[in-house]
């Protein structure tokens, strides 16, 4: 029975303990999830939120394939499809796609650059002792800078004025009222988009480095040369917007001479190298490369080649890459009508322009002819089938020879005829194409610029841009000055956008249509 | 086959242990100190092996799990209990502290392979990139001072109060606090004496009682005051097939993003509820005749709402006290014993009404109507919770003439061009924009009409007996309740979109249904629409058997018999009885499901529905079982 009792105290003492033990057991660390109170504390985990960054950009102009739609089939080039939603844009300019939401989203585009904009924050608040040197601190966030530019230059070029979001988003008072209103946050003038993203890609240039093709990180990561590029871009779409901006034209050319003459890369002569200089640059990491998207199955970074239309591969390739026999439906369709193939056929310079047999798998043959530029593949170890293929085609966003077609658009667009002609010669002489030779007004100019540009990117997602950039529509048959006047080259937004934040207008040419 | 699933392995072993010392301390004076120390340990591992014999892949599936809760709980409380004057004065209170702590550790593995059945558990067999697993540790921690008091006298008045400080380990620092706190009062009228001359003398008892009060919940999640970061994230969208490949990568880095779906929020609170209810209780004609009727009033203004938020920010959703909801209703029961208390003869019958409203009655955004992401249902300030968006059903077309045409362009209406061309046969939904296009994004209405809560919902039930003999039965019934015919919804359009779908769940019976089959069908007002798989011949599906349009909405009255038994029970004293050592003999025979009246004559079981007013079942009405037993005891 004592013992019994002195049970009895023991529990009542241990039981008065908890009643002293005050409110310390409240603050429950969590063992599962890491969060920012915890996480900014060394070099490595710095590194980590910076690729999350770039793995964000990765994921929103991959998903559904989008960047091809933003940048490619609204340039009617040479890219004619048959896939039933890409027609909605190659059959009537319609770009509310069914089943392709995500298109008019610019979700993912803020989820990238709010990443990189608190990432830069955070490691600015780092001591620098926690770095193995400031180079490398100063490195994290000049590529950070970079991601914020890249995404909110993309936002600029789709949507045209898009929201500003200078705060590092973190907390539920920062988007809610006290009211319980939603912080709503209108569209920005698209030269106020360009600023913003202006005063990122300087910060990055200013604390990137230049590196060198035999850097492991090499144009799939930015380094100086990479930033300077992206500023090329923004300055030159800067320049087009704001009535050919000279001080921008003149950026756009420092930039890109910059680049031409310290980035270390340089151009790949597809006369000499053949094939295989352009596997080289499309699987990436080449010497021509200035930034691009990783794609790799040795890094464990890749995805298996499809024929599914969610997915580049799936959309843009043909048997015998993606499937043994040629499909006649929804995969892509060598068409005579569309503008490039008709300007290759039309100007005779472009007889022996062997882009034509490098980018493209038996060009002008109706069923068979596609772009190749993400063909390259190896084969999945881990399965027999034949078609069970890795894509090792990276998506390239900037190289050497959009730097001498940048410089020679701007000197076009100041009237430098010469120095642009030396330029466009530079990339027509490693295709195989002779010299230009013809007018050198602004006009003519900007047409062969257009055209080269078209046949070396096709496929990168670049002439639908560039129609905008350079106010061409030659060969677009939906497109028109009415539409132009509203903005109709620019994507529509989501509704969905419209209805939580109230704040956004749709842009003009797309009220009513959605 | 025989035999083959032999192979397969399924065990769910648990353990739970409580050990639990309760301890009492007496001071002075109807005042003592308690406290109660419990400690729960409860495991659970489950062992699960599939076999490649039955799985279509033909490898085979192994996995385990392992669950771990252990709480502490502590309890420390003065109790003091008084009574004086007679007995006519009893008091009661409690003050006291509370500890809970729970630590939640969480193991999975499982693996996918070629494997051999002849080894059920995960071993080297496996690859390592066939065996994939996680592991979690979770805590939280709750922190309570309560108090409690009561006084009555005389059974004639009761009143009792509470308060309680409640911390919790969940929400931030600034609010995990709350008071909670609740009052509530009891007169006897009966009991009353100068009350006694006024009072019929049939009523035998007379109580009302109310009560008023402030309490909280806590949400489930432990961590959503953090914001979490996401760790491994490679950027591979969906629609990309990784395969083996690592997807936790950029340029070779791990990344690391925010957690995009739900961001944190430190502001997270309790959900506080006012309520109040009022009840009385009253018996009649010596107790023959008992009536209760009780109200209640809830008010929950700080519900936890899924506020989406804009994209500019990124992110999905949080979670945050902002929603308002308000609930109220009242149940009443009769029950009347026809026969008095002494006669051979007992004849109860009781019945039962209950009606439940709940409206919202705060939202964020300034009460703006709030639409879900999927843009399926919604909620609106004023109006019950969880409103479907659906399509109007219009008419079944026999003829493409019918469909009007627009005056500008002389185009007929037409479905949006993912949709196959409207042909004889389809439904076609209210033009709601007037545009000519029918399509999801203007064309589905909030279903404001539609309420899947009852008008009046109750019970009705019987029981008879005479000497030994009885018979029972139960009966229950709802009235003016919506509800979404989501069972033949979900088998019809799965046949619809063709494919086997339709035929791997209940074969539901469709005989007595009309469908169109012929021009003029549409006008004759069959049931449905055509029902043929709309393959790519017919230029793709129209989706014409959606969810989402006002066809699946019916009436959910009806009245079922759940139960009718009725039996024989022998008397213990009968002689025959002692002679074999019977204790209990009873012949009996019942019915589950005897019968069911409903209005709808579309829905299979307008009983079998959910809280949303979603009809539940794989097409089969309840099973009607007739049991005949003797039920004996030695």
């Amino acid at each position: 029975m004592k013992k019994f009792i002195s049970f009895k105290i023991y529990g009542m003492v241990l039981a008065l303990l908890t009643f002293v033990s005050c409110s310390d057991l409240l603050d429950q660390e969590p063992v599962t999830i890491t969060h920012p109170d915890v996480f900014w504390v060394n070099q490595a985990n710095a590194e980590q939120a910076v690729a999350g960054s770039y793995a964000l950009f990765k994921e929103v102009i991959l998903t559904q394939g989008n960047f091809l739609y933003w940048g490619e089939w609204t340039g009617m080039t040479f890219m004619d499809s048959r896939n039933w939603i890409v027609n909605y844009i190659e059959g009537s300019g319609n770009y509310n796609l069914a089943y392709r939401d995500a298109s008019r989203d610019w979700k993912g585009f803020y989820r990238a650059a709010n990443w990189a904009f608190t990432a830069q924050q955070y490691i600015e608040g780092m001591s620098d002792e926690l770095f193995d040197s400031v180079e490398m601190k100063n490195k994290l966030i000049g590529e950070a800078a970079f991601v914020q530019a890249l995404s909110y230059f993309y936002m600029a070029r789709i949507w045209g004025d898009v929201p500003i979001i200078s705060e590092s988003l973190e907390s539920i008072d920062q988007l809610v009222t006290e009211d319980g209103f939603i912080v709503t946050v209108p569209r920005s003038p698209e030269h106020e988009v360009l600023d913003f993203a202006l005063e990122a890609v300087e910060k990055s240039i200013s604390l990137l480095e230049y590196s060198s093709p035999a850097d492991p990180n090499w144009a799939i990561r930015a380094n100086k040369a990479s930033a300077e590029a992206l500023k090329a871009h923004i300055a030159l779409w800067y320049a087009s917007r704001d009535n050919d901006n000279t001080g921008m034209i003149n950026e756009a050319i420092a930039a890109t001479t910059n680049v031409i003459n310290n980035s270390g890369a340089s151009l790949i002569d597809y006369t000499v190298e053949g094939a295989d200089g352009v596997e080289k640059m499309c699987t990436g990491q080449s010497e021509t490369g200035l930034f691009e998207i990783n794609i790799s199955s040795a890094y464990g970074e890749s995805f298996r080649v499809s024929t599914a239309d969610n997915n580049h591969t799936g959309l843009t390739l043909n048997a015998p890459f993606n499937r043994p026999t040629v499909a006649t439906g929804a995969t892509p369709v060598w068409n005579a009508d569309f503008y490039g193939n008709e300007m290759m056929t039309m100007d005779p310079d472009r007889t022996n322009d062997i882009r034509k047999d490098l980018f493209f798998y038996e060009y002008g043959t109706t069923n068979g002819t596609f772009t190749m530029k993400y063909a390259y593949s190896s084969q999945d170890p881990d399965s027999e089938g034949s078609y069970a293929l890795f894509s090792e085609s990276n998506i390239l966003i900037f190289r050497l020879a959009d730097m001498y077609l940048l410089r020679a658009e701007a000197n076009a667009r100041l009237n430098n005829g010469i120095d642009a002609v030396n330029d466009i010669n530079m990339v027509r002489g490693k295709a195989g194409v002779p010299n230009y030779t013809g007018a050198t007004d602004r006009e003519s100019l900007m047409k062969a610029i257009f055209d080269e540009r078209a046949i070396e990117f096709v496929g990168e997602a670049q002439s639908g841009y560039d129609r905008i950039r350079m106010d061409y529509f030659e060969g677009v048959s939906w497109a028109n000055t009415a539409r132009n006047n509203k903005k109709g080259y620019f994507w529509p937004v989501h509704p969905n956008i419209i209805s939580t934040n109230p704040a956004i207008v749709q842009t003009e040419y797309w009220q009513g249509k959605i | 086959m025989a035999g083959e699933l032999n192979d397969k392995l399924n065990t769910d072993r648990s353990v739970l242990l409580t050990l639990s010392n309760f301890a009492t301390l007496d001071l002075i004076g109807g005042l003592s100190l308690n406290s109660q120390l419990t400690y729960v340990y409860d495991s659970n591992k489950k062992n699960f092996y599939e076999p490649s014999t039955i799985r279509p892949e033909g490898d085979g599936f192994a996995s385990y799990a392992l669950y771990n809760r252990n709480n502490v709980n502590a309890d420390t409380y003065f109790s003091y209990f008084n009574s004086f004057g007679d007995g006519s004065h009893n008091v009661t209170a409690v003050l006291g502290n509370r500890v809970d702590f729970n630590q939640y550790e969480n193991m999975r593995l499982s693996a996918i392979g070629f494997g051999s059945d002849a080894i059920k558990v995960i071993n080297g067999r496996y690859t390592n990139d066939e065996i994939s697993g996680d592991t979690s540790i979770e805590s939280n921690a709750l922190l309570s001072y309560y108090g409690r008091g009561s006084y009555n006298f005389k059974d004639r008045y009761r009143i009792s109060g509470t308060y309680t400080r409640d911390g919790s380990s969940k929400f931030g620092k600034d609010v995990r606090w709350a008071d909670f706190y609740s009052i509530s009062g009891a007169w006897t009228l009966t009991e009353e004496p100068f009350l006694e001359p006024v009072l019929p003398d049939f009523v035998s008892y007379l109580k009302i009682r109310a009560s008023w009060g402030v309490n909280g919940k806590q949400m489930g999640s432990n961590n959503a005051r953090f914001g979490a970061y996401n760790l491994g994230f490679g950027g591979n969208p969906s629609g990309y097939w990784a395969n083996q490949m690592n997807r936790s990568t950029y340029a070779g880095v791990t990344g690391v993003i925010p957690n995009y779906n739900r961001m944190a929020n430190d502001k997270l609170s309790w959900e506080e509820t006012e309520q109040w209810n009022i009840g009385v209780d009253l018996d009649m004609f010596n107790r023959r005749l008992n009536l209760t009727f009780e109200a209640y009033n809830k008010k929950t203004d700080q519900l936890l709402f899924d506020t989406t938020f804009p994209n500019y920010s990124g992110y999905n959703y949080a979670q945050a006290n902002i929603a308002g909801v308000l609930n109220y209703g009242w149940e009443a029961q009769v029950r009347y014993r026809v026969f008095p208390a002494v006669s051979d003869w007992k004849l109860d019958l009781m019945l039962n009404f209950s009606k439940n409203e709940n409206f919202v009655s705060k939202l964020p955004n300034g009460n703006r109507d709030y639409i879900n992401t999927n843009q399926n249902y919604g909620y609106v300030v004023g109006l019950p919770l969880n409103l479907y968006r659906m399509f109007v059903n219009d008419y079944i077309i026999d003829d493409l003439s019918q469909l009007p045409v627009n005056p500008f362009t002389g185009q007929p209406l037409t479905g949006k061009s993912a949709w196959a061309a409207i042909r004889p046969g389809f439904p076609i939904w209210r033009d709601l924009n007037g545009d000519y296009l029918l399509n999801e994004d203007h064309d589905l209405k909030l279903a404001t009409e539609f309420s899947p809560i009852p008008d009046i919902q109750g019970g009705f039930n019987i029981n008879f007996q005479y000497k030994g003999w009885y018979l029972q039965a139960y009966s229950q019934f709802s009235f003016g309740a919506d509800i979404k015919n989501t069972v033949l919804n979900a088998y019809m359009d799965a046949y619809d979109r063709t494919g086997d779908a339709w035929a791997r769940r209940g074969l539901a019976d469709l005989s007595a249904h009309t469908f169109w089959e012929k021009p003029g069908d549409g006008a004759a007002g069959v049931d449905f629409p055509a029902l043929y798989p709309t393959t790519g011949s017919i230029g793709g599906p129209f989706y014409g058997f959606r969810g989402n349009q006002t066809l699946w909405i019916d009436s959910g009255d009806y009245w079922k018999i759940t139960n009718a038994a009725f039996g024989y029970t022998f008397n213990k004293s009968e002689t025959f009885m002692k002679n074999i050592g019977l204790s209990r003999l009873r012949i009996f025979a019942s019915v589950l499901n005897p019968y069911q009246w409903q209005r709808s004559k579309k829905v299979v079981d307008a009983s079998m529905v959910d809280f949303q007013g979603n009809t539940y079942g794989n097409g089969y009405p309840q099973a009607r079982t007739i049991s005949l037993g003797i039920d004996t005891k030695f």
